[in-house]
């Protein structure tokens, strides 16, 4: 794939902590133009993937590659724009000190009519200090000073946190119609689905520092069943010998397909399955598509549940010696 | 937007083009620390007032009462009728010169506390280090002109502290006034040695910032490494240069502003130097006896004269210069490794 297609590509990519691993062999694709959605639970590793991307440090382990380039690079940075965690902000700059630090470091492709657009689009006082702004106010500015970049890629680590409902919509209408006119790529963390829904055409879903998912959005779902149906009756409570599982026996016609998830009540059964074969509905049993949040939980609740990553956000599988050349 | 509102709000911008003198990280470590930069100014300034103030009063002093040159209990002839004199020009004098050095000599602390250590801790306490680095100017970058611009300034505030007090101290008279260059109080405020300090400190305050990430624990521990690093070089000092061995019949009559290191111990003709407890019971001819039998009729005296002084400052002060610059790189090479 050409590299200009691709925002972010990670091969093996892990990042190690005094603490331990927060990132371990992640392997993914992020197409360019896309908006995705990084989701995963706290800790999963999200925040990290995002400051790594934008390059405020050196990966342990692996290679991650930001439109081609290592996201140490200037290169890279002049790419990416990052709104960490918090929206830090310098509390005792005024917004115009805040846009001409935006000026002042990012002089290759600074854009002043752009950034002071969103910020006087949203009546922000111009010689507040960025301290004294409101939630929303300080979002905007945020904002300003990432668009003002002139990114390819947006990277936002949780934005909307800490917003009510009503500036959290407003933020995430700015947010779509500066990223849709410049055609910007959009990473965007959070720990909270429905922030997302209508939002993302793209996933990439994190647990324990790993990849559980990535793909499309629509396909990921379009690429699952969940089946709802009675116990077959001779299987029904009967132990396997081997003592490896001990749970209820799933109906046979399950078998040609990947169990995510199964949960039992009494005789009834309602299992997530990724298809691996057309799945007509049975005698016993009803098929309809997840939900994306049924979806998500299903997956992050399953650990042992293999990973799924779709075509486009799948990586060709690389030689052992030049990954190991990558990383050194 | 109608074309008038468009240059009504271009114009002033480009007005302001024109006045803009710093850019890029320059600008925003300007804009971070002016509060500072104008702090020091005006202590600059105070510093200045306080020591044309002092020079004019002590040699108007010294010129009045004749007693340029003289101390107290030596010195030449005329000296000697002019003691009250200089008793008078000590009382009046010696503490307010001695409050100046002392606050020079307190400058490289406030830095490395109050600059130093803020400097990095601040940003990585706040996380508004993320801001800069979200730009496009890579954090080694962020971090050096983070360092080495306030460094900059501090040492050139130092610098000229530094030469008003050694002027104020040259018109004072060392010996008439009674504080001497080698003195633990004189010594840095008045020479270069205060320049590496202040480096130091910075330095100090920038890695502690970055190790620790948190202000005030930073300040401590820059405090603490800077204070040790200073009692290390008070240790070391006599040894910055090579001291001027006088072996002599008699005991030697030094300059007074001589820095003895070791006085009038008894030794042979040859140097060599006998423990201070010897002939210690004996008196009148038993001891020149004693002495004599010994070889021991020569005194020994160490010492670095007033025209060493500057090469010992020199010399400290590249060694603080030389640690800043080690710091620098650590902390340099440390960000590079670190994820923040």
């Amino acid at each position: 794939m050409n590299a200009g297609l691709v925002a972010i590509e990670a091969s093996g990519l892990g990042m190690r902590y005094r603490r331990g691993w927060a990132l371990q062999e992640c392997s993914f694709r992020l197409p360019a133009g896309r908006v995705c959605g990084l989701v995963g639970p706290n800790g999963a590793g999200k925040s990290t993937l995002l400051s790594l991307a934008a390059g405020f440090g050196e990966a342990s382990a692996g290679r991650l590659r930001v439109f081609g380039a290592d996201p140490r690079t200037r290169q890279a940075r002049e790419q990416v724009g990052y709104l960490a965690q918090n929206k830090p902000l310098y509390p005792r700059m005024t917004v115009t000190d805040t846009l001409r630090m935006g000026r002042e470091l990012n002089r290759a492709n600074w854009d002043q009519r752009r950034a002071e657009g969103i910020v006087r689009a949203g009546d922000v006082p111009l010689h507040a200090r960025a301290g004294s702004l409101s939630g929303g106010q300080r979002t905007r500015l945020a904002l300003a000073l990432c668009f003002g970049k002139r990114p390819r890629m947006l990277m936002l680590d949780e934005p909307m946190a800490d917003l009510d409902p009503l500036v959290r919509h407003e933020m995430t209408a700015l947010l779509m119609a500066e990223a849709a006119e410049y055609g910007t790529t959009v990473l965007t963390s959070t720990h909270t689905l429905p922030e997302l829904e209508g939002v993302c055409d793209y996933l990439l879903v994190l647990a324990d520092g790993r990849v559980r998912m990535a793909g499309e959005a629509d396909e990921l779902a379009a690429a699952h069943s969940l089946v709802v149906g009675a116990l077959p009756a001779a299987d029904s409570g009967q132990q396997r010998k081997d003592g490896a599982a001990t749970g209820p026996v799933l109906p046979s016609a399950l078998d040609p397909h990947t169990v995510v998830e199964a949960q039992v009540t009494g005789r009834q059964f309602s299992a997530l399955v990724r298809r691996g074969a057309p799945l007509p509905e049975g005698p016993a049993w009803s098929v309809s598509e997840p939900s994306m949040e049924q979806l998500l939980l299903s997956y992050l609740r399953s650990p042992e549940a293999p990973a799924l990553l779709m075509p486009s956000a799948d990586l060709p599988e690389m030689p052992a010696a030049q990954l190991k050349d990558h990383a050194a | 937007m109608s074309a008038a509102t468009l240059e009504r709000e271009t114009a002033p911008a480009q007005r302001k083009t024109g006045r803009e003198l710093l850019h890029g990280m320059p600008w925003l470590v300007w804009r971070q620390h002016r509060g500072a930069v104008w702090a020091g100014l005006a202590l600059l300034v105070a510093l200045a007032a306080a020591a044309v103030y002092l020079r004019h009063g002590t040699t108007t002093f010294v010129q009045q009462h004749d007693i340029a040159g003289c101390t107290l209990f030596s010195g030449p002839e005329r000296c000697a009728e002019n003691q009250e004199a200089i008793q008078l020009y000590r009382t009046q004098y010696q503490d307010l010169v001695q409050i100046l050095l002392v606050v020079v000599l307190a400058l490289p602390y406030l830095a490395g506390l109050f600059v130093g250590a803020p400097l990095v801790a601040r940003e990585l306490e706040a996380g508004t280090h993320r801001v800069a680095w979200s730009q496009s100017v890579p954090p080694q970058r962020w971090l050096l002109h983070k360092l080495l611009l306030p460094l900059a300034g501090l040492v050139l505030l130092c610098g000229l502290a530094a030469w008003l007090a050694s002027w104020v101290l040259a018109g004072a008279g060392q010996a008439t006034l009674g504080i001497y260059w080698y003195s633990a109080l004189a010594f840095a405020p008045t020479g270069p040695a205060l320049v590496g300090y202040a480096a130091l400190g910075i330095a100090l305050g920038g890695a502690a910032g970055l190790l620790i990430r948190r202000t005030v624990p930073a300040m401590v521990a820059t405090l603490l490494a800077l204070g040790g690093v200073t009692l290390l070089l008070q240790f070391l000092r006599p040894q910055l240069a090579s001291p001027i061995t006088h072996v002599s019949k008699a005991v030697p009559q030094l300059a007074e502003d001589s820095w003895v290191l070791s006085a009038a111990q008894r030794s042979t003709a040859g140097g060599e130097t006998f423990p201070a407890n010897l002939c210690a019971d004996a008196r009148g001819d038993a001891l020149r006896n004693c002495l004599a039998e010994h070889g021991a009729t020569y005194y020994h005296t160490e010492y670095h004269p007033l025209s060493q002084m500057r090469q010992i400052q020199f010399t400290e002060g590249a060694l603080c210069l030389g640690l800043a610059a080690l710091l620098v790189a650590l902390t340099w090479w440390w960000l590079r490794r670190r994820a923040l």
